[in-house]
């Protein structure tokens, strides 16, 4: 048995998913030193590994998809609802009815999922979109994740610090962080 | 002052200082839009240089197996060769030699260079599944080849780099051999 096979390493699912599309769905997961940006093609999984140690920032920044998304399906609703009240009493209700109902419900879930985002993460050689996170709540507590992870590694920069970079013409690297004060 | 290299994905404006490591939430300063961005130590850090190897200074010092000038500074953890500064590759914890990390490569057996794997037990349910959806006659060949799959790549290594269970392996068997019972059967009926 060859010493480079290594054991299986085990993986946090980070919140958030996205949709089953036709390219298939991407997650992300969180291992011991990286994080790991999965796109299961169905019958294949592609994967990238972000290190903590080379993580550069992480943003994210709302999207205006939630509303767009929102109109799609109330106007669909909205488009089936008349034509079921109008055919209330017959058999055939069910037919604008039952979509009316669906579009209804989506329109629901969709609101209720909260304002929607897009979240990307950069290194110094790539910076890649995080397509899991399109929720500012999930793409939050993602964010909180990697954070603490990533800070653990290479320390907390804090509003002080870069205001100090700011401030110093020539830039130069933050002043280094203890370990407890990552820790904490 | 130089800003950093991040902007606001919606006007590609790139962002102030101010607007990053602050809690909860900010907005661009340019089209308003609600954002957070967290920068790390990382962001100002130059890339590291590239080692060079010493050269060898005294007789019967251990040298470099690709490089006999150059003085060994340590051994590949999978080959044994002594290695110079230049051919000692850092992966992870390990030290590896050129060769042995691209065979490692090439044949899946570094697991933290894996990009890319098919996901046989999934290759047999979708083998085993899509044809029934109107595609009945393809199940003639389609179901041996999902059960073949399934049962050739049933005692695999995990599949995979996340964790995965057998339930789509065993799905694929049961699908696949109803399918082939039911063509048995029909072939039989039609026969005979």
């Amino acid at each position: 048995m060859s010493t480079l096979a290594s054991s299986q390493q085990p993986y946090i699912r980070v919140p958030g998913r996205s949709w089953l599309t036709v390219a298939g769905r991407h997650s992300l997961w969180l291992g011991d030193d990286h994080a790991l940006s999965v796109w299961n093609h169905y019958v294949t999984e592609e994967y990238k590994r972000f290190y903590f140690r080379d993580v550069q920032a992480i943003w994210l920044s709302r999207t205006s998809r939630r509303r767009s998304i929102g109109l799609v399906f109330g106007g669909l609703a909205v488009f089936f609802l008349p034509i079921a009240w109008l055919t209330r009493t017959s058999p055939v209700v069910v037919f604008p009815a039952f979509p009316a109902a669906v579009f209804a419900i989506l329109f629901l879930v969709n609101w209720a999922r909260g304002p929607s985002c897009e979240c990307w993460l950069k290194t110094a050689v790539q910076t890649e979109r995080l397509v899991c996170l399109r929720r500012m709540k999930t793409a939050q507590k993602a964010l909180q994740l990697l954070r603490r992870r990533i800070e653990a590694v290479q320390g907390r920069l804090t509003q002080g610090d870069l205001q100090a970079r700011a401030g110093a013409p020539g830039g130069g690297s933050p002043a280094p962080v203890s370990e407890a004060a990552a820790a904490g | 002052m130089t800003e950093p290299a991040l902007a606001c994905s919606r006007c590609q404006a790139a962002l102030p200082w101010t607007v990053l490591n602050t809690a909860p939430r900010s907005r661009c300063p340019s089209c308003g839009t609600e954002l957070q961005a967290v920068v790390f130590p990382a962001l100002f850090q130059d890339l590291p240089e590239g080692r060079a190897a010493a050269t060898l200074l005294v007789d019967g010092q251990s040298s470099c197996y690709y490089h006999p000038q150059k003085a060994a500074v340590v051994a590949c953890e999978e080959c044994g060769r002594f290695l110079c500064s230049l051919c000692d590759l850092e992966l992870g914890e390990r030290h590896l030699c050129p060769s042995c990390l691209e065979s490692g490569q090439r044949k899946g057996r570094i697991e933290s260079l894996e990009r890319r794997k098919v996901l046989y037990d999934s290759v047999a349910f979708w083998l085993s599944l899509v044809p029934m959806l109107g595609l009945w006659f393809a199940t003639f060949i389609t179901a041996p080849a999902a059960l073949f799959v399934a049962v050739r790549h049933w005692g695999d290594p995990p599949n995979g780099v996340l964790p995965r269970t057998r339930v789509r392996n065993v799905l694929a068997i049961v699908f696949a051999s109803a399918q082939i019972v039911a063509w048995c059967v029909g072939l039989y009926s039609v026969l005979i």
